[in-house]
């Protein structure tokens, strides 16, 4: 038996339909598809890029902004911690790191940061692949993707509350609130970390605190960068990043720094809680989605369940020249088959499509490398949909078979 | 053939039973050339259908050799039907969608994947020897001659021992029609084929060994 040629035959003859159907499929898979890998994708890029960011110590407040502003860059104003804090941490043989974090100015649209040495290179871990690292107030190092050259010469802007500079792009805001007192000089590059500090310019702390006013935070001016600081002259701080020197001393630390005016997280526990929002979002979406699927499923039934109504004289041709119920079923079940495989197939090139549009925008929004890949999840749910529009397949030609040919014939 | 019998009997929309086709015994020959006559709606095409096995009668049996059709389960009968059966429609049935080759050797994928190198061979000669020319062209681009042609080349591609025809040359021209009686005369001739055309054209049933008139679902022979 070869019930192909008949299958072709039938599909060349509702090509439109046919079209339609296979579109109408893989946009309903596509949208299921699409908030799966987007979702997946989004909360995995979201962890590798707070991999850095063991403990946060800051004032107490919101502990997703303190994560959004000291994780992703997200521009807040935070309330200060005592900079002191910095030479406790420095003393306490619990730590292996730690580093200030102070925000708030920018270049070009580019989130200035003001932070230690140890700090830049994420403890040792990583060297600049052009230049090199700062060693005075006025020279920076620029993340990956910032668009600026070794030896340019910049001069940092104070953010303004509420408004979200653009990277790259030097506003009317900017240049209405430059600290034209600084000027900053370009001596190094990082390797990209897919994290929004690709976008960002490190400079030293002091630079930071002198710019505003503060003092650089040392008894001299002109002494060695980074810590320790002196007690008295040390500014407060938005953040500090802690590196415990072992993971059961992260609970302690945290535990110790989450009094006496000063609250201390593990990024992971509050991305954690933003996973669970984020998952009970999802699976409304993908509820939503799959009545989505079984009302497009159904519609379509009803299209070819039609459409082989139109068809029963056709059938019953085959009948008549000797084909049997199993050979008329075996088309129609084929045909049907076809389809719903075709729009299952076009779902899933139409959602990763989908979600690597959505995460190229995201990364171009947020600096956070958002890389959809293909899983097994979607293979899943496209294995699901298959099987249940071979289910339809088979009502279908369960449909076309039945009845005697001799009255579709005469008709 | 031997129909013995045979009732067709239907439900009316009062849900009444009716006879719409009573044989109380028919005998038709191998080889012979048997016309059915009658007006629309007498009951000629029923009695196609019951001979070439595709509606099982509700009383009578229906034999062919030592096969009684009648017993035969569904999936058997289309096995009997393509094995001896060449069947020609009025509207030809043709899938336009296929070529001519396809739609001559569509009978054959009921049973296998392929035909061999000699059936398709056999499906160009048929092909030829109708006199249609490049095997390729879609049937929905025929005239209706030519479709006519490859309704009876599909027939034929089994080499059938019975050939029905249900009004052939209703729906063509004078000269169409006289081309496809002479071709289905010739054919049947050649392949040793019973031929039983149900028409109301004179022209070929003065060409039959037989005519049998179907009046009002009942069967009389009147030459």
């Amino acid at each position: 038996m070869n019930p192909l040629p008949m299958v072709w035959a039938d599909l060349r003859a509702m090509r439109w339909s046919a079209l339609i159907t296979v579109l109408l499929i893989g946009i309903a898979v596509a949208i299921g598809v699409a908030v799966n890998a987007q979702e997946r994708a989004m909360r995995q890029a979201s962890a590798r890029a707070s991999d850095d960011f063991p403990l946060i110590i800051g004032a107490p407040s919101s502990q997703t902004q303190l994560v959004l502003t000291a994780v992703y860059l997200q521009a807040e104003a935070l309330p200060l911690i005592d900079g002191n804090i910095l030479n406790t941490l420095a003393q306490d043989p619990r730590v292996a790191g730690a580093a200030p974090l102070a925000y708030g100015d920018i270049v070009q649209g580019y989130p200035v940061v003001g932070t230690t040495q140890s700090f830049v290179t994420r403890w040792g871990r990583l060297q600049p692949i052009e230049g090199r690292l700062f060693e005075q107030e006025n020279e920076a190092v620029i993340g990956f993707s910032v668009k600026l050259a070794l030896g340019d010469a910049v001069m940092p802007s104070h953010g303004v509350a509420g408004h979200a500079p653009t990277p790259g792009v030097a506003d009317e805001a900017e240049a209405e609130n430059r600290h034209e007192h600084t000027q900053l000089k370009i001596i190094g590059r990082l390797p990209q970390l897919n994290s929004p500090w690709d976008r960002a310019i490190l400079i030293p702390v002091e630079s930071v605190w002198e710019t505003h006013g503060l003092g650089n935070g040392h008894r001299m001016d002109d002494g060695p960068l980074g810590p320790p600081f002196d007690a008295e002259k040390v500014p407060n701080v938005p953040a500090i990043v802690v590196k415990p020197a072992q993971v059961a001393q992260a609970y302690q630390l945290r535990s110790t720094y989450r009094q006496n005016g000063t609250m201390a997280l593990f990024p992971a526990e509050v991305l954690v809680q933003l996973y669970q929002a984020m998952g009970n979002v999802k699976e409304w979406l993908v509820l939503a989605a799959m009545i989505n699927n079984i009302i497009v499923f159904l519609a379509i039934l009803l299209l070819l369940v039609t459409l082989v109504g139109l068809r029963r004289r056709r059938y019953a041709i085959l009948r008549a020249l000797g084909a049997t119920r199993g050979y008329v079923a075996c088309i129609v079940g084929l045909g049907a088959t076809i389809l719903m495989t075709a729009g299952c197939g076009v779902g899933l090139v139409m959602g990763w499509g989908g979600a690597w549009l959505v995460s190229h925008f995201l990364t171009s929004q947020t600096g956070i490398v958002i890389d959809p890949r293909p899983s097994m999840d979607e293979f899943r749910l496209i294995g699901l949909m298959i099987g249940i529009g071979s289910l339809c397949a088979m009502l279908l030609a369960a449909l076309a078979a039945r009845g005697e040919p001799t009255t579709a014939l005469r008709g | 053939m031997i129909l013995s019998g045979v009732s067709v009997q239907r439900r009316d929309s009062n849900g009444r039973l009716f006879t719409t086709l009573s044989v109380a015994d028919l005998s038709i020959p191998a080889g012979a050339r048997i016309g059915l006559a009658g007006p629309s709606g007498a009951g000629k095409s029923t009695l196609l259908d019951v001979m070439a096995g595709l509606l099982v009668p509700s009383t009578g049996t229906v034999t062919w050799g030592a096969t009684v059709l009648s017993d035969l389960r569904d999936r058997e009968r289309a096995v009997w039907r393509r094995t001896y059966v060449g069947q020609v429609f009025q509207d030809f049935l043709l899938i336009p969608e296929l070529s001519i080759l396809a739609n001559v050797v569509l009978p054959l994928s009921f049973s296998q994947f392929w035909p061999s190198g000699d059936q398709r061979q056999r499906a160009l000669d048929l092909i030829h020897d109708l006199g249609l020319k490049d095997a390729g062209r879609r049937a929905a681009v025929l005239s209706r001659g030519e479709q006519q042609r490859v309704a009876l080349a599909r027939a034929l591609i089994l080499r059938p021992s019975i050939l029905l025809a249900d009004e052939p040359t209703a729906s063509l021209d004078q000269a169409s029609a006289t081309l496809v009686t002479d071709l289905l005369f010739d054919v049947a001739r050649q392949h040793q084929a019973t031929l039983i055309i149900a028409s109301h054209d004179p022209a070929i049933l003065s060409r039959m060994d037989h005519v049998h008139h179907v009046i009002g679902g009942k069967l009389q022979e009147a030459s």
